[in-house]
Parts: C-alpha cells; sequence; structure tokens
C-alpha cells in the first residue's frame, strides 16, 4: 500500500483504512432455492490532518488513489480544526473471530444445509411461506496511521435466517429466528434442527389468537428477542456523539442511580466468536468489556478518538466505520446480566400479562428521550402462569429512564439475540393502549 | 461502456443483464458547531446476473471493472448450481437503446466544497443561535451525480446520468425534563438554487423543536384524525404502498387472494398512484434497473384495489404487464420491487370542511418514521395539534399512530383539495435503500388508535 508515503509534506497525521468483503449468500423463496449470489467489494478511507484541520474521504474506484488523496486534501481545507493524537500500537490480544471452515465452504455444501432447514419445516408448507438465507463472508481489512500503527484483521462470518410468513384474511403471521457466528459449529445439524423446532413451537403457540382487556397495568415480560426496544434508548444515550453535544439526557448522570439496582449492561467486543468482536477498534484502539450500567449505576459512555477529544474523555475502544464514513462510536455485543429467578418461575407467577417477543417500529420516534412506544409485532397473553394465545393490536409505551427504575424480575437465564445476550425482564408499570 | 457491455453479453448463452456504475458524491454534515463531515467521495462498481437456461438466478457484484470477464463466468456459475423446480420466465421486452439525461437549472458543481459547506453553515447558526435551549443541530447538505451503464441479452440498452441534491436542518432542543427534535428536508433533482435563502426555514425548525418542549404528551385513545400532507403521503407510501409490490405476492397464493384485484379497499374518493415516469421527482427514475420503462399505475382507484408493481419475472408469473418497478440501491445489489414516486390524488374537502365537525381530535402532521408489519402499522407523527370544536388546538407530542391498514383505509372519510409533493424521501427494503417520492393532500381518518398516557 504505502499510500501513506505519497501524502504531500504539507499532512501532518494521517490514517489509512482498507476493508475488502467477499460474501457468497443462497436464498430460498417459495419453498425452492431461488438465487446465489457472490459480491467482492473493496475500498479505501482515508483521514487526515493538514494545517490542523480534519479532513476525510473514502473511494471504491480501482486505481483512483490520486483522486482519494486530493479529495481527502480539500476536506482538510474546509475541514474542523482540531488535533486527534491516531495511536501508535497498543498492545496485542487475540479474539476469536477467523475459521478457515468458514471460508471453504462450497456453494453446494451451503444450500444443503438451507434444504435440510426446509424440509424440517414443510409441515408449514401448506399454510406458510418460508423464506430462508444462508451466506458465508470474508471480512479483511488493515488500518494504518502516521503514528506507526499498524493492524490487519481477518473475520468470518456464517449465518442462517429464516422467516415463516402467513397469510389469512386480516391476520398476518410472522415468525423468525436466525444463527450467527464466526465459527462453523461442528453441530451444525443440531443448530439447524433447533433453528426449525423453535419456529414450529412459536407456530404453535401463535396459533391461537387472545384478546386484551384495555386500560390496565399489568406485567410484560421481555423476552430476549424484545430487550432490544429498551437497549436502544439507552446505546444512543451513551453514545459520546450525544455525550459531547450534552443532547443525550444522562451526559451528567456518570456515577448516579439511573436503573434498577438489578441491572448491570457490559458493552463486551472480546467475546469469541461473536460478528462483533474484534481485537481492535476501528481506529486501532484495543477492544475491552466496559461496564456501562453497574448495578443501576451509569459507568460509562462510548467514544471514539473525536468524540473523546470534544468531551475530554478517553477513547473506549468503541470506533466503528466503513469506506465512506468517518469513524463513529458504536457498540459492540451488549451483556445484560442474568437476574435470579429462573424464566419458569416468572411465568408461573404471573395471573395476567404479556410475553413481547417482537416489538414493531423499534428505533424510531424520539428515542434520545428514552421514550418508546411500539406496537407488539409477535407478543403472547400469559394466563395463569401459562402461554394463553397470541396478542394482537397492543401498544406498549413509556420511558426507559422511568419505567426500569424498578424491574421486577429478571432470570437467570440468558440467551443471544444479534449481538445482544440477555434475560428476560419483566416490568409492570407499562402504559399498555389496545385497540 | 455500453460498448463494453454489449460485446461481454455476446454468445452468452441464456439470459444476462449488466449494470455498471460511477458516482461522484458530495457530503457535507454540521452536529452542533462541528463540522462532522465535509467531502466528496467516489463509488465504482458493477453487477451481473444470469439465468441459465432452466436454472435459477446466479448474481455477482464487484468494484474492480478490470475482473468484469470473471464476474460474468462467476454468475453463469452460481445460476448453473440451482435446479428450480419451475422455470423462471421473464416478460419480455422489445430491443431498446436509449439515453437518459438530467440536464441541471443551477449546476452544483460549479460550486466549490467550502461554498456549500458555507451555504449549511449559516442555517446551522441560525438554529443554534436561536434560542440556549437548542442542545444540538444538524445540518446536512449532499449532492451527487451518477452515470449507469445497463445492457441486457434481450438488446435492451440504458444509459443514465442522475443527479440528486438533498438538504436537511434538524434542531434538538432540550429542558430539564425533556429532549424534543424537529427537521425539515429540501430535495431537488436539478437545482442547487433551491437551497440558497432558507434562513427563515432554519429559524422555523428551531422554533417548532422549543414549542415541542412545551408541548404535552397526547392522551391515547381513539381519535378522528387529519393527517397532513406529508403524514398522509408516507403513510400511504409505507402501509399500503408495500402490499402492492408483487415480489411479496406472486409466490403466495394466500396473499393474492387477500390483495386481489376488484376489491374494495377504500371510499370512492380514495385514489392511489405509482408513477416513475413523470419529471424531476426522487423517485422519477424513467427506466428502472431491468431497463424497463415506467409508466402510471393505479394501484387503487375510486376506492377498488386496481393495481400492482411488478418485476419481469412478477409480471409473467402472476399473468400482468411490467410496470418498471424493480429497482436496486446501487451495483451492490440485485433489483427488487419497490415503489417510485407514489402518490394519493387530490380530493375535494377543503381543509376547513376536513376540520369543523370534528370536536375532539388530532391534527397530525409531519412523518418521524414508520414500521409496518404487514397489516399492522405504526407511525409516529413530528408533531400534532389538539382539534377542539373545529379548531387546531394546543400542540401535543409522542403521537403514534397504529393500527389495521384495512380497516384504516376504510374509515378515510375525507381526501382534502391540496395536493402536495413533498420532498420525498429514501424507502428502506430489504436491507436497500431508494430514493421516492412522495405526494398527498390532507386526509381525515376516523377512529384512529393513538399511543400514549
Amino acid at each position: 500500500m504505502n499510500l501513506l508515503d505519497k501524502l504531500p509534506d504539507s499532512v501532518q497525521k494521517a490514517e489509512l483504512y482498507y476493508q475488502k468483503s467477499a460474501d457468497t449468500s443462497i436464498d430460498f423463496k417459495g419453498w425452492k432455492i431461488k438465487s446465489t449470489e457472490t459480491t467482492v467489494n473493496e475500498g479505501y478511507s482515508l483521514r487526515a490532518i493538514e494545517g490542523g484541520r480534519l479532513g476525510f474521504s473514502g473511494s471504491t474506484k480501482t486505481g483512483g488513489i490520486e483522486d482519494l488523496i486530493e479529495s481527502t486534501l480539500q476536506s482538510c481545507r474546509i475541514g474542523e480544526k482540531i488535533d486527534l493524537q491516531f495511536p501508535a500500537h497498543q498492545g496485542e490480544q487475540h479474539i476469536d473471530v477467523w475459521d478457515e471452515s468458514i471460508d471453504q465452504l462450497s456453494l453446494e455444501k451451503i444450500a444443503s444445509y438451507g434444504n435440510k432447514l426446509q424440509s424440517l419445516l414443510l409441515e408449514l408448507k401448506e399454510d406458510c411461506e418460508l423464506e430462508i438465507s444462508l451466506g458465508k463472508e470474508r471480512l479483511e481489512n488493515t488500518l494504518e496511521n502516521t503514528s506507526g500503527l499498524k493492524v490487519s484483521e481477518l473475520k468470518s462470518v456464517f449465518s442462517i435466517s429464516a422467516e415463516i410468513s402467513r397469510v389469512k384474511e386480516g391476520d398476518f403471521l410472522f415468525l423468525s429466528d436466525r444463527f450467527f457466528s464466526t465459527r462453523l459449529p461442528e453441530d451444525m445439524d443440531s443448530k439447524i434442527d433447533k433453528l426449525a423446532k423453535n419456529i414450529l413451537e412459536q407456530y404453535q403457540y401463535a396459533d391461537k389468537i387472545e384478546s386484551f382487556t384495555p386500560g390496565k397495568k399489568v406485567p410484560v415480560i421481555f423476552t430476549p428477542k424484545a430487550i432490544p426496544a429498551l437497549l436502544l434508548p439507552l446505546l444512543v444515550g451513551i453514545n459520546g456523539k450525544n455525550i459531547y453535544s450534552k443532547s443525550s439526557p444522562i451526559s451528567d448522570k456518570l456515577g448516579e442511580q439511573i436503573f434498577d439496582p438489578k441491572l448491570s449492561i457490559i458493552d463486551d467486543g472480546t467475546i469469541d466468536h461473536k460478528p462483533k468482536s474484534s481485537a481492535y477498534d476501528d481506529e486501532g484502539f484495543l477492544k475491552r468489556p466496559l461496564n456501562i450500567i453497574n448495578n443501576g449505576v451509569l459507568e460509562n459512555f462510548l467514544f471514539d478518538l473525536y468524540t473523546a477529544k470534544k468531551a475530554g474523555k478517553n477513547p473506549t475502544g468503541s470506533a466503528s466505520r466503513d469506506i465512506f464514513s468517518q469513524p463513529f462510536p458504536s457498540s459492540s455485543n451488549i451483556v445484560v446480566n442474568p437476574g435470579k429467578e429462573s424464566y419458569g418461575d416468572m411465568l408461573g407467577g404471573i395471573s395476567a400479562g404479556i410475553l413481547v417477543e417482537e416489538l414493531l417500529g423499534v428505533g424510531q420516534g424520539n428515542i434520545l428521550s428514552g421514550a418508546f412506544s411500539n406496537p407488539i409485532g409477535l407478543a403472547y397473553k400469559i394466563e395463569n402462569g401459562k402461554i394463553a394465545g397470541r396478542l394482537k393490536n397492543v401498544i406498549l409505551s413509556g420511558n426507559i429512564y422511568e419505567c426500569m427504575k424498578t424491574i421486577t424480575a429478571m432470570s437467570s437465564e440468558q440467551e443471544w439475540w444479534g449481538s445482544i445476550y440477555a434475560p428476560y425482564l419483566q416490568l409492570d408499570t407499562l402504559n399498555i393502549t389496545s385497540s | 461502456m455500453i460498448d463494453r457491455i454489449k460485446q461481454l453479453l455476446t454468445g452468452v448463452e441464456g439470459f444476462m443483464e449488466i449494470r455498471l456504475q460511477s458516482s461522484q458524491t458530495t457530503e457535507i454534515a454540521f452536529k452542533g458547531r462541528d463540522l462532522e463531515k465535509g467531502t466528496n467521495l467516489n463509488d465504482e462498481g458493477g453487477f451481473v446476473r444470469a439465468l441459465l437456461p432452466g436454472k435459477g438466478w446466479g448474481i455477482t457484484t464487484f468494484n474492480n471493472f478490470e475482473q468484469l470477464p470473471q464476474m460474468v463466468k462467476q454468475a453463469i456459475d452460481c445460476s448453473r448450481t440451482i435446479n428450480p423446480e419451475d422455470e423462471i420466465k421473464l416478460y419480455p421486452l422489445d430491443p431498446i437503446e436509449k439515453k437518459i439525461s438530467n440536464p441541471l437549472r443551477d449546476d452544483f458543481r460549479k460550486y466549490t466544497l467550502n461554498e456549500k459547506k458555507e451555504l449549511i453553515q449559516e442555517y446551522n447558526s441560525t438554529m443554534l443561535n436561536s434560542s440556549p435551549l437548542i442542545a444540538d443541530t444538524k445540518a446536512i447538505y449532499g449532492d451527487s451525480i451518477r452515470y449507469s451503464w445497463y445492457g441486457n441479452t434481450d438488446g435492451v440498452f440504458i444509459e443514465k446520468e442522475r443527479a440528486d441534491l438533498v438538504m436537511a436542518l434538524m434542531s434538538v432542543a432540550k429542558d430539564d425534563k425533556t429532549v424534543q427534535m424537529s427537521y425539515e428536508v429540501i430535495t431537488s433533482r436539478d437545482d442547487y438554487g433551491k437551497f440558497r435563502g432558507k434562513n427563515d426555514l432554519a429559524k422555523e425548525v428551531a422554533e417548532k423543536a422549543l414549542k415541542l418542549l412545551k408541548a404535552e404528551s397526547v392522551s391515547g385513545g381513539k381519535y378522528t384524525v387529519i393527517l397532513d400532507p406529508h403524514l398522509a403521503g408516507v403513510f400511504m407510501h409505507e402501509a399500503f404502498g408495500h402490499l402492492s409490490e408483487s415480489d411479496f405476492l406472486f409466490e403466495n397464493p394466500k396473499a393474492i387472494q387477500m390483495m386481489k384485484l376488484g376489491k374494495r379497499f377504500g371510499p370512492d374518493i380514495l385514489n392511489v398512484v405509482d408513477d416513475g415516469s413523470i419529471q424531476g421527482h426522487r423517485g422519477s427514475i424513467i427506466f428502472d434497473d431491468e431497463g424497463v420503462p415506467c409508466g402510471k399505475t393505479y394501484l387503487i382507484k375510486n376506492g377498488i384495489l386496481s393495481g400492482r408493481l411488478h418485476s419481469r419475472e412478477t409480471a409473467m408469473k402472476m399473468g400482468e404487464k411490467v410496470t418498471g418497478n424493480c429497482r436496486a440501491e446501487d451495483y451492490s445489489c440485485a433489483p427488487i420491487v419497490r415503489m417510485t414516486n407514489t402518490y394519493v390524488e387530490n380530493g375535494e374537502s377543503s381543509f376547513d370542511e376536513m376540520l369543523k365537525d370534528i370536536d375532539l381530535g388530532v391534527y397530525a402532521c409531519d412523518a418521524y418514521g414508520g414500521q409496518t408489519m404487514l397489516e399492522n402499522f405504526s407511525f409516529s407523527a413530528g408533531h400534532a395539534f389538539m382539534i377542539r370544536n373545529g379548531k387546531i388546538a394546543e400542540m401535543v407530542r409522542d403521537v403514534v399512530l397504529q393500527g389495521n391498514l384495512f380497516e384504516t383505509l376504510h374509515n378515510i372519510e375525507m381526501i382534502g383539495n391540496d395536493f402536495t409533493w413533498l420532498p420525498g424521501g429514501t424507502c428502506g427494503k430489504g436491507g436497500q435503500s431508494a430514493p421516492v417520492g412522495m405526494g398527498s393532500p390532507h386526509i381525515r381518518i376516523k377512529n384512529v388508535i393513538i399511543g400514549g398516557k
């Protein structure tokens, strides 16, 4: 590469990021294999400081290096005066996110996993549509800067997702499940079995439709799949961008008890085999487990180099970027610590309540304020400690900074959903509106 | 480039299409006092899709044009791995060779990065200086010019130039109790001049956020609601429009039954159209990404479901005509069925007529976003007002409209005579985003559920 050497002497500091991804994916639709796709994308992004001003540009144009430098210098000339200290090498750490056997998977092999999953769900063919996506991905990136840092990383990701939809007059039902990992499971068959079983089980629960009497506050259990609706406002609230600008409602609340003491949340990009994990963040800082909420107390925000500088703090290894964007703070894997009760006991103790699997419109509206108001996508009515049937046309609303001050219970079991590892969580004070 | 595509397509077995693209983009963004982004970006890449006789779709995407011959071969290899039960057939197209240009009224390329920066910096400062309670702002400017070259083995060759300009202003107001925000967007396909002299607009954005601080949360319940053209346009696109996209229907007999043409979907006054052939809007694509010319499609005519949107594959499968609605975000994506410019035609009611007999209702304005799970939708209004005794009353916030689409369409009572094109937006589907146009007059709907306290 040696692109940094091509920069004019007027450039005081610079940082070059190169990214290449190669994906292979197979899609099933309408109970048959539909398409296969291979993708190779690559590009460079360059950040530099010239005359004390910060500039940036990105390009996917092959052989467009001179243009990239020129665009970056133009960007510097209108750029903000700021002194960023690009890090020197921060030390070694190994996070296991590469598996040769994913890279070597053939199209035929991937297709066979899809066929197997489809055959396990075949009993739904009469009534439902099925979409399956399977894929492998090879991600490669290299970061170098004028402080002498040069780090490269290679990551492999294997993923399966399945979605069942059923259309009846006046009723749509969607059920989905997915699996992804940076390591190919040795027991792939049992993973696929589990995925299919989970969907079939949900389908049975969902078949009976229950109504809900409005105007009552009842206990609501969020499954790990539904937890993002509660976490997303917090993740926006701790993002360095909203901290240095003081637009976050918790920007001045470090060290304060903002949630129930039962709640502890950790941002952890060092967990092996997780697609959001890596040894270094996208600016070369080591990823570290970071306590966000410790027994209800707000302990940390997420900063990249820029937002840390603006806020007068240190970067937290939270920088993320792509070819066409400057780095920005972003969460890694989010771990919500477990509680003491079993999920079965939580469920069993509720005479009338709601179990939420999925909410609609998560992330929409004014979430920075902590407020949320989401119709249920998939939820069940709990009656006498058991799931009685599927609920429709119910909206849950509240503000996380109020409703999570008291958490009734959290389960001792945790489950992964995407990059979130969380227990079942029960709240008793949500506003519930129904049609 | 077209010649190069022709050469690669010569002698290919079965169907193949190649799409190459090169774009230059300027992006400038202020957040608070800081310039978050100010740069020019270059993006270039290609897409090849093959369909061998009796096989499935094989796709490759890439950045490096030098790899084109290998990518053609690889797409064919991908296609060969699939043995579908039913053969995929495409709606036939007549050969055509066409060049679509995008003439500019005030060419944004004449202006330096610094001039563009100073333009939005001024609006940003206006917002920031309007009150100490304005805690944060965003002022974003973007322009892009994209050249694309398309060809397929049916003899369709389209060379396209497309320009897009967009400016967004956003203010966040914060007091000791809450944080509220408001925004405005301006878009254009040809005129940099449209972005000048917008200081008053910047002032309005900040003032709206400040007013929201003082507004009470709406009380949840069932109301007669008037949607402003903005929210009405977004609602029709999100909640209804997506159901007209045939890729969701064509392999799903039960969904086809539900979306059966000829079925009543709303009152006689309701007419909904999709049209990518009109000039100058965000969804004006003229030809889609399969080389199919766009046309005017009535999705709902006089309250009756009367049309839907197609790709070549879905049209063939459903025995209907192509509509020119198969679009790809860029070279890295396969085209999917989606809307272009979708709008509600004018009705006959004046805004005053809509208001006058509402004792207690909500006037919901601007869309913060919306999500649908087919029949169920949820939309956040940017701001709203209570309607009391036939008059617009106090501002309220946290207005989230929720309901069942089919019931809601039937509950439309009045359609305004004040049609407006909206700035349009960017629609997300299947992980791809695409610029779309939207338009609507005011719409009055009874029995709408609003979530809240």
